[in-house]
């Protein structure tokens, strides 16, 4: 139809103009969900859906308080409330649009169930302090080192939001940040999954098994591989 | 039985899903089993009633019927008795298909060998042939991707043939259609070439069951057998990039095997589907090689069910498509090519049958 056609030509644009896929559709799918991806939220990327499977393998507990830091659309803290017995989320971001966007796509995928299971907060890593406390924590922070950045692609560049991605000079900002909360926020025992830069697992563990951040109180446990072979998540556990 | 199960609301529970697929399936194939053989039964009836009403026509002194009745009687009779024959002879051959995942729905793959433009057109020939046949035989095909040639035809298609929601349509997809695993060599005068030559090319068919996931579940294939490729190896990866190509890729190491899945727009989804391709495939190699453990099976035992070449098509200098494996063959390769396969398969399933028995 001359509508289709209109509207089809009007998205090729914006595609020429390197705008990602998913923002012009307005939605793609992760894992067996499709979920709405809007400016300047951060589209889920494979290595994603690989650190939810991963957590969903490895996790047992049940029920299961999980805490998603910066959840953007909001993926990874739905599916593991999808696929996980009885676990409820609590998950938060800094930018408004994605708290709108993740409660959206909770509806959307958990249906009335997101009212006991489900539910985003703007709030910053610093400053969040619950009320209650967690099983697990898991977060895919922004993690590009500053010196990265300037190699990524225009339409990673010029679209995603730079808070989404960038963590500083060595892309641990708001690792450390996560890190350093661990203890505030979880149960003994408590576990927190983490997406990072490869160059991150190392610099992890040096710094948690050095003698004078004993007093931190996380023990750094496993590294993982991602399908491309990168040294992409680690696992790390709260005394 | 199945039926009271059925009637049961937490017999759909999410829970009981695979139970529930399972009875599902049961109770449409007795269903279906139910209403052929009620189908059957009118049929007899007819004829009978055909015949008792000549019968007593005949003995009669009296013209009960006109010679117009009287024929069309006749021809009635006849009609039920022939329909019963076919049926008959259809349904011996069905009892044939008992292989463990003959009634499974299949995927078929076509994939052009060498020969550029030729091949690709013959793949063409063959998507069509397979389209016409699946419908004549009562079952549902979709098409589930496809590669165009450059110039014409395909470079690959890929299609799902699955029984039909019709009573009377085909019930054993996987079952028929294994046997058209293989090498499909023609040769005919080639359009495509310069000097209108004589040309050989050659199709290769892949036919794979489609498993539940409880006949696959129980399988484990060790990582390090496996090399799982996408579409973006190699780059920094990550949040640094933001490519949606997710095709993945696995090939078996041990065996050769190759499974490639591009539908879904998840890779994770993606990988999931290949993993169950290739296991079904295995499964199918191991059930019909009779080889105890999926571990065992090598390259070689792969090579011989995908590369024998099984049916020739020669339409030139001679018309003649001749199985290689029955050695049946016909001379009508036009309407062999417009689906009529009926006859051929039979004579293979007759053929692996008695193999069987002698066994």
């Amino acid at each position: 139809t001359v509508e289709q056609a209109h509207d089809f030509a009007t998205k090729l644009q914006r595609r020429m103009k390197h705008e990602p896929i998913q923002y012009i559709l307005g939605q793609w799918d992760f894992l067996d969900y499709t979920v709405a991806i809007r400016s300047p939220l951060l589209c889920p990327r494979p290595e994603t859906e690989e650190l939810v499977m991963m957590i969903v393998n490895d996790t047992t507990q049940s029920p299961v308080h999980i805490l998603d830091v910066g959840c953007g659309t909001g993926v990874i803290g739905i599916s593991l409330a999808d696929m996980l017995t009885d676990a409820t989320v609590r998950a938060i971001d800094i930018e408004p649009v994605a708290i709108q966007t993740s409660n959206e796509n909770a509806k959307r995928i958990l249906g009335s169930q997101t009212e006991y299971r489900y539910q985003a907060t703007l709030a910053s890593a610093e400053n969040f302090s619950p009320d209650r406390r967690f099983d697990v924590v898991v977060s895919n922070p922004p993690y590009i080192p500053q010196l990265d950045m300037k190699t990524l692609s225009k339409d990673v560049l010029h679209f995603e939001s730079e808070q989404a991605l960038c963590g500083g000079v060595d892309g641990m900002d708001v690792i450390r940040t996560i890190i350093r909360q661990l203890p505030n926020w979880c149960n003994p025992g408590g576990i927190c999954w983490m997406e990072v830069d490869p160059t991150h697992p190392q610099l992890i563990q040096e710094w948690l098994e050095d003698s004078k951040s004993l007093d931190l109180g996380v023990k750094f446990e496993s590294s993982y591989e991602d399908l491309y072979g990168k040294e992409r998540f680690v696992k790390l556990s709260v005394q | 039985e199945l039926e009271t199960e059925t009637a049961d609301p937490a017999f759909w529970d999410a829970e009981n899903k695979d139970r529930n697929k399972h009875v599902t399936s049961q109770l449409s194939k007795y269903s279906r089993l139910k209403s052929r053989l009620e189908e059957w039964k009118s049929w007899k009836e007819d004829g009978e009633a055909a015949l008792e009403m000549l019968e007593t026509a005949a003995e009669e002194t009296e013209e009960l019927f006109t010679p117009d009745e009287r024929e069309s009687l006749v021809r009635e009779l006849e009609e039920s008795a022939n329909k019963l024959l076919q049926e008959g002879e259809r349904y011996q051959l069905e009892l044939l298909l008992s292989g463990p995942y003959d009634e499974q729905p299949c995927r078929i793959l076509l994939t052009a060998g060498a020969g550029g433009t030729e091949a690709n057109d013959w793949v063409a020939d063959l998507k069509r042939m397979y389209e016409r046949h699946a419908q004549k035989m009562g079952y549902s095909l979709q098409i589930e991707d496809e590669q165009p040639g450059e110039v014409v035809g395909y470079k690959s298609v890929e299609m799902v043939i699955s029984a039909s929601t019709d009573a009377d349509g085909g019930a054993h997809p996987y079952g028929w259609f294994k046997g058209e695993k293989g090498s499909h060599r023609l040769v005919r005068l080639s359009p495509f070439n310069a000097n209108n030559k004589r040309q050989t090319t050659f199709a290769g068919v892949d036919v794979a069951p489609i498993l539940d996931d409880n006949d696959l579940n129980d399988i484990d294939i060790p990582e390090k057998d496996l090399e799982i490729t996408t579409m973006r190896s190699g780059g920094a990866g990550g949040q640094n990039v933001n490519k949606v190509n997710s095709a993945v890729r696995i090939k078996h190491l041990p065996s050769g095997l190759n499974v490639k899945c591009t539908q879904e727009r998840s890779q994770a989804m993606n990988k999931d589907l290949a993993m169950k391709r290739l296991k079904a495939q295995l499964l199918a190699i191991a059930k019909e090689q009779r080889v105890a453990e999926i571990q065992e099976i090598r390259g070689d035992q792969v090579e011989a069910s995908w590369g024998t070449q099984i049916r020739n098509y020669v339409l030139h200098p001679y018309k003649m498509i001749k199985d290689q494996r029955t050695g049946w063959e016909t001379s009508n390769v036009q309407s062999f090519l417009d689906g009529d396969l009926e006859d051929c398969i039979a004579e293979l399933l007759k053929a692996s049958a008695m193999e069987e028995q002698e066994a």
